[in-house]
């Protein structure tokens, strides 16, 4: 078996006195869509701010190609390619759509290749490229999520951890996201562990699933398996 | 990023103002002249530092309430190493220099003595503010913001106490008195009287030259880029590999650097500098003029210290005439009412301040394409995130 490109191994952390994630032992492959799903609470959020270094750990190793990520600076994570796009559309209000798309190549000095990746961006995203001269913070929400999710491509990833795409977004818009991050992965072969709480349509993007309950992993198998899971129709695909 | 044309037509014009101000002044009378020169020195000092603030507060989002601790180091630092020894340092560059009379005097004005020593002065206040700010920022920084702004507070109260109290450094509440002038030339029985009016206003526009231009640089950089990622979203900003801490610091450090700068160019004002020169009020219209000009704009935090500035200038001046004409006597601090009242109805009609930010950091992009920015003040999502 070769070695995962990400590993959980017992990992704990928390906020303040509170452990919020007790344990969790998780791998994702390269190439791999991953989702983990679960109720509020559980700790999906947690476990990405934790991959992402913005949260330190408490217990336990993360293992990332071949070197553990305890104690590395998020920025330098995210040299190492791991980028996280955080919930609830965490864009820069107060710049522009194209300036905004240019942080997320921050560490790249490569003019040519970041000038190439941003047409790709508004190729992939077409409406971005008509509004690319507005305000961030004028955008409507399925568009801030669509820059979000381009601007964390912008850095050149090889992992992309997704949370809540799809929060608060009208459907159509959903399925047009999903239907981006399943391209990118496949095209640009970037690794994503996918945060989600619409279980459904997780589990029918994703090719593994971890089931997340108050901080420990209960369950963990392919995505098609997890959908057809009594335990997992009934708690999180209602019946 | 490109600069903004407009907005370097803009400052280059007000900088060739200020230059000719003097001279048009002087066909008013010299009352006039003289008033001038008064009350645009001090607008002078106030658009310096409210300039080094806009790069904390106005660029990176970091509420700072003490900046006049850093002014009044820069201050303390060139008034006593001036003034140490009987004016050693002069004494030192007097020795080698040659000794130049009547016109050659202000021609080779850069062959002075006592401008030698300020500029002498001017690196030791700039490395020691940069360094005091170090060393409050490494522990305190990674505080969110509102409680880096209480430690700002709470450590330019303590200088204050510091230098009141200090005495065998400081001088104590006496202050530091008989600052040489910035030039010999300015003083004494073979003063030139034109330059010993003016020097110090000329200095102020050139330090203010230099602090727009570092100002205008560094966000238009790619470390400014940085700076403004960090102020608009801090999370986003981690999550694109922005390290936060480091460019928190760079905008402390930057900031402290420019106001060490304001603050010698006051020295050079006011030949003097005592502890009620570092009164709490003057941290707070520093963030005045940043508010009202418009947090992040280097044109607006311009006409915020000029606005601040002369008015206050006018009221300390104007009042006591007026006191005298009506027959009452108008207390001093009505100058802080009024300015609450300016900032209330600034804040009501132009929640942006007067000049906000998006036509300039945005290469005037915006402008063209007629896109407008929302209308929430940004002063008071400091230290939130999101």
């Amino acid at each position: 078996m070769s070695t995962p490109l990400i590993e959980f191994k017992g990992v704990k952390t928390g906020y303040g006195q509170m452990e919020v994630l007790h344990g969790i032992d998780l791998h994702v492959d390269q190439g791999e869509i991953v989702t983990l799903i679960g109720s509020n609470g559980a700790g999906k959020t947690t476990t990405l701010m934790t991959l992402s270094g913005v949260n330190k750990v408490w217990e336990g190793e993360i293992w990332y190609e071949g070197a553990c990520l305890n104690g590395v600076p998020p920025h330098e994570i995210v040299a190492r390619g791991i980028c996280h796009v955080p919930e609830g559309r965490q864009i820069f209000r107060d710049l522009t759509v194209e300036e905004n798309l240019r942080l997320g190549a921050y560490l790249r000095s490569d003019q040519a290749a970041i000038q190439k990746d941003l047409e790709h961006s508004f190729d992939m995203f077409p409406i971005l490229r008509e509004r690319s001269f507005q305000l961030g913070g004028t955008l409507s929400g399925g568009e801030q999520q669509m820059l979000a999710i381009a601007r964390g491509l912008m850095g050149k990833p090889k992992v992309l951890l997704l949370d809540e795409p799809s929060l608060g977004l009208a459907p159509l818009i959903v399925a047009d996201i999903f239907e981006t991050v399943k391209r990118v992965n496949k095209e640009e072969d970037v690794t994503v562990v996918l945060v989600e709480q619409n279980a459904n349509l997780a589990l029918k993007t994703a090719n593994r699933g971890y089931v997340l309950e108050t901080g420990t992993i209960t369950l963990s198998d392919d995505a098609d398996k997890l959908a057809n899971n009594p335990k997992v129709r009934e708690a999180y695909l209602g019946g | 990023m490109t600069l903004p044309r407009k907005e370097t037509r803009f400052l280059l014009i007000a900088l060739v103002a200020l230059l000719l101000l003097p001279f048009a002044t002087m066909l008013l009378g010299d009352r006039a002249w003289l008033l001038s020169l008064s009350v645009g020195s001090y607008c002078l000092l106030y658009m310096i530092n409210a300039q080094a603030l806009n790069v904390q507060v106005g660029m990176t989002g970091l509420l700072n309430l003490g900046p006049i601790a850093f002014v009044g180091l820069g201050a303390y630092t060139g008034a006593l190493m001036l003034t140490a020894g009987d004016n050693a340092l002069i004494g030192f560059y007097a020795g080698f220099v040659p000794e130049l009379s009547g016109h050659l005097r202000w021609v080779l004005f850069f062959l002075d003595p006592n401008f030698l020593a300020y500029l002498t002065v001017i690196p030791v206040a700039i490395v020691l503010s940069m360094l005091l700010s170090l060393l409050l920022g490494l522990p305190t920084l990674k505080l969110s913001g509102d409680y880096f702004a209480i430690v700002t507070l709470g450590f330019a109260q303590i200088f204050y106490l510091v230098v009141k109290n200090e005495a065998w450094l400081t001088k104590g509440s006496a202050g530091v008195t008989d600052v040489p002038a910035l030039f010999s030339f300015c003083t004494g029985p073979n003063r030139i009287e034109f330059f010993s009016h003016t020097a110090h206003y000329f200095f102020g526009v050139a330090v203010l030259a230099v602090c727009l231009y570092v100002v205008v640089r560094l966000r238009d950089s790619y470390l400014g880029r940085g700076l403004l990622a960090v102020r608009d979203n801090e999370l986003a900003a981690q999550s694109n590999g922005v390290n936060v801490a480091k460019y928190r610091m760079l905008s402390f450090m930057v900031f402290s650097a420019l106001a060490a700068l304001g603050g010698v160019a006051m020295l050079a004002r006011a030949k003097f500098v005592s502890p009620n020169d570092l009164n709490f009020m003057e941290s707070i219209l520093f963030l005045c003029c940043v508010v009202l000009g418009g947090m992040g704009s280097v044109r607006g935090v311009l006409l915020g210290g000029i606005a601040l500035g002369a008015l206050g200038e006018v009221m300390r001046i104007g009042l006591p005439v007026v006191s005298e004409t009506i027959g009452y006597e108008i207390p001093a601090q009505v100058r802080y009412v009024l300015f609450g009242m300016i900032l209330i109805l600034v804040m009501r009609y132009r929640p942006n301040g007067i000049l906000p930010v998006a036509a300039e950091e945005h290469a005037g992009g915006l402008e063209k394409l007629g896109a407008h920015r929302d209308a929430e003040p940004t002063f008071f999502k400091l230290g939130t995130k999101g």
